[in-house]
């Protein structure tokens, strides 16, 4: 099924800013290095006492599904808010878990029980934006960002809804961390997985922490303004080429495995052969979050022209994929596996003009 | 049977009631509670909350001698009795969607509580950080090779996810989908429940003019959901069907639902006029009745404003005194019971119900059961958050 759909706005955070010119010129702080957002700038409409209430997850989302909302020009009516998560409010469930152990089940805290239960932040950019026309939070690991966007597009396309805003937030937690590494999943030594695209021996990629949404509407809402690009969900089996870049979610962590099956897979369908780009380096690794934001790069490609670095490709990649970008591309397939073995992918390509689009 | 449509081809359910759809239809029909005290907290904070604790011997094996999360076995095995039901023994191509609000905190309370006792944690405890981890193990112990979806929407997951899952199949993106939710008790669920106050320390008493709160359950329920082509190509029998989905965010409160009832009564229309359903064909509908002061007010408004006069004429009924409130699969639990409902011709009993609230004016709520014809009722489920979802289920022809 010909799923496509229009992105009509964008909105990020992250520990390198709040645009994709920082998120373009952001690079890690080394392996291993955890990277955090500072402070979350003002957002319309919400008071500094209501910020302060929200987890940082919950802040995270506000403020980038408002930027999305904002950059896209939509009112809330009628569209649904969809979010991707692996971890919910770690900070919150600590602070929870320390009051329970600690002073005993009557001094736990209700504004970390109800901050602490995973809907919490999409239910406060509901409250925020005054959305109310249904979605839920999807949970779900390394490939969850872009597992989002693909369910939002065919949910639209099948006039679910009329128009979705999808993203995908994560908060740094160090409990989450030394689970981990407990796991030997991210760790100070190599972990067991595929060791690209880090060096050999290297840890791998610290972790980060942010959010990031897109306003997806339908091809038929473009008749007058252009879409920031065109997205369509891809079922890997069916691809068959074309892409001038792809944006892999291997970030040296257990997905890396399944990621590189799925690069084999995508070089062999033919076709010119296509930058490959590593973007976790930019960001670090942020598990659902990755595919979201690798989403926004690939927009930024197709829509700014923009060009992203390259970093060290797997020996195993480098005959089947060009090693960096050329020049600016019209399309841009992201693939994002998870540490399960699902894979999932989008292509993001230019709308040349309202009418191509609609 | 319209090859559109989205049947139910096999149900499964655990809960405080016991394992299985016999043990839960033999509850309906002889009026029976899994509500008890159960101890929770340890040292000189061990407490018992009443609560719908699943039996210990309902579970197959010895739950310590597995990896899995308890919110992850109870999935399981609601899972295993669903697809049995529907016929499908062997690996199958089916989608999994799974509704959760808390299932990974069980996992997750441990290993913290281990870290700091200054105990090597158990890493195995690990995926109880992460949702998604009920899927995957209900993927490999069933063999079933589609997608895996887990949704949160709070005490809404289960509602929500057997809607997507009726969606999914609706718009032809699968073919078969087993949907439902999962809760496992834990410290964390009885604590943060508890500090809102919303805990009752007696049975719970849904509707009722001295009610004061819920008891928290834990349980699994699992329909099969499969479009009525593929259900007829492989000879399986419709228990009932789904016939919409109604969904709503209230933009109201993170943990209190709108007393007016807007949302609800939105997301029910909403289900309704997709169906085109007139409220007049409505024969019952399964409230969510968590039996808290401001949930059974907002679910009254709803209905008031959605059947206006006719509400009398509706029977309605809260299972959550037969089971405790079992958060992210409640909606899911609800739908089952509202299938043996359907079958049955019975509107299940609001157990404890003694006198109904006076704001409550033309409630049909009883605490005896019912027997009448029906063929057409909903399922209401409010979450944290002002998430709502309404799913329509329709009986089958027997």
């Amino acid at each position: 099924m010909n799923a496509t759909v229009g992105i009509s706005g964008i909105g990020l955070i992250g520990s390198w800013g709040t645009d994709l010119a920082a998120l373009r010129a952001a690079r890690s702080d080394g392996p291993g290095k955890v990277r955090l957002v500072e402070s979350v700038p003002a957002i319309d409409g919400v008071s500094r006492n209501d910020m302060r209430r929200m987890s940082k997850l919950a802040r995270f989302s506000v403020f980038a599904a408002s930027r999305a909302m904002a950059d896209a020009g939509r009112a809330p009516e009628r569209t649904g808010l969809f979010m991707g998560l692996t971890h919910g409010s770690t900070s919150h469930m600590v602070e929870f878990h320390d009051l329970l152990f600690d002073y005993g089940p009557d001094m736990a805290s209700p504004n970390s029980f109800s901050n602490g239960v995973t809907n919490a932040p999409l239910s406060s950019v509901s409250a925020v934006l005054k959305m109310t026309c249904g979605g839920t939070t999807m949970l779900g690991y390394e490939n969850n960002g872009c597992e989002v966007l693909s369910y939002c597009a065919r949910a639209i396309v099948d006039s679910d809804y009329e128009a979705c805003l999808a993203g995908s937030s994560e908060e740094y937690s160090p409990v989450v961390h030394d689970a981990y590494k407990t796991c030997g999943w991210l760790g100070d030594s190599a972990p067991p997985h595929l060791p690209f695209p880090r060096e050999e021996g290297a840890a791998g990629l610290g972790i980060s922490e942010g959010g990031a949404f897109a306003v997806l509407q339908p091809l038929s809402h473009f008749t007058d303004k252009k879409p920031l690009c065109l997205f369509s969900p891809i079922d890997l089996a069916d691809w068959r080429g074309g892409a001038g870049v792809v944006i892999s979610g291997a970030g040296a962590g257990p997905q890396d495995g399944y990621e590189l099956s799925a690069l084999a897979a995508i070089a062999k369908a033919g076709g010119p052969k296509p930058a490959l780009l590593f973007t976790r380096p930019l960001f670090g690794e942020t598990f659902g979050l990755g595919a979201m934001l690798s989403a926004l790069v690939a927009c930024d490609i197709v829509a700014n022209g923009a060009v992203y670095p390259a970093f060290p490709v797997h020996p195993s990649c480098a005959g089947l994929f060009e090693t960096k970008m050329s020049g600016p591309a019209t399309s841009v397939l992201v693939v994002a596996a998870a540490r399960n073995g699902s894979v999932s992918a989008g292509l993001f390509s230019r709308a040349e003009s309202a009418a191509v689009a609609a | 049977m319209n090859n559109n449509e989205v049947c139910i081809t096999g149900m499964g359910i655990v809960s405080a009631l016991g394992s299985g759809v016999p043990a839960h239809r033999d509850a309906l029909v002889n009026v029976r509670s899994g509500l008890g005290p159960h101890p929770f907290f340890e040292g000189k904070y061990r407490t018992d909350i009443v609560c719908g604790m699943v039996p210990r011997e309902a579970f197959p094996h010895s739950i310590e001698e597995t990896a899995a999360d308890r919110a992850s076995l109870l999935f399981d095995m609601a899972c295993k009795e669903a697809l049995a039901r529907a016929g499908v023994h062997g690996p199958c191509a089916a989608d999994i969607i799974v509704g959760t609000t808390a299932s990974n905190f069980h996992g997750g309370t441990l290993y913290y509580g281990q870290k700091k006792r200054g105990l090597a944690p158990d890493i195995r405890l690990v995926s109880g950080f992460l949702p998604s981890a009920v899927a995957d193990f209900a993927a490999e112990k069933n063999r079933i090779s589609g997608r895996r979806y887990t949704l949160s929407s709070a005490c809404a997951s289960a509602a929500t996810a057997i809607g997507h899952a009726f969606r999914l199949i609706q718009s032809g993106r699968a073919s078969m989908v087993c949907a439902g939710g999962t809760e496992a008790l834990s410290p964390f669920i009885v604590a943060g429940f508890n500090s809102l106050r919303l805990l009752s320390k007696k049975a719970c008493k849904p509707f009722d003019a001295g009610r004061d709160g819920l008891n928290p359950g834990e349980g699994a329920a699992v329909l099969i959901l499969e479009s009525a082509t593929a259900a007829q190509g492989r000879g399986a029998r419709p228990l009932a069907y789904v016939k919409g989905l109604g969904e709503a965010l209230e933009a109201f409160h993170h943990t209190r639902s709108n007393p007016d009832g807007s949302g609800i009564a939105a997301a029910l229309n909403t289900a309704m006029a997709r169906a085109s359903w007139a409220a007049e064909t409505m024969d019952h509908v399964h409230l969510h009745g968590t039996a808290t002061v401001i949930n059974d007010l907002s679910e009254y408004n709803a209905l008031s404003t959605v059947f206006g006069d006719r509400l009398g004429g509706v029977p309605v009924c809260s299972t959550k005194s037969m089971t405790g409130h079992t958060l992210g699969a409640a909606g899911g639990v609800s739908a089952v019971l509202t299938v043996l409902s359907l079958e049955a011709g019975l509107v299940p009993a609001t157990v404890f119900h003694e006198t109904i609230d006076p704001q409550f004016n033309g409630l049909s709520v009883a605490a005896v059961p019912r027997r009448m014809p029906l063929t057409r009722a909903a399922v209401t489920s409010l979450g944290f958050g002002g998430e709502v979802a309404c799913l329509l289920l329709e009986r089958a022809a027997q």
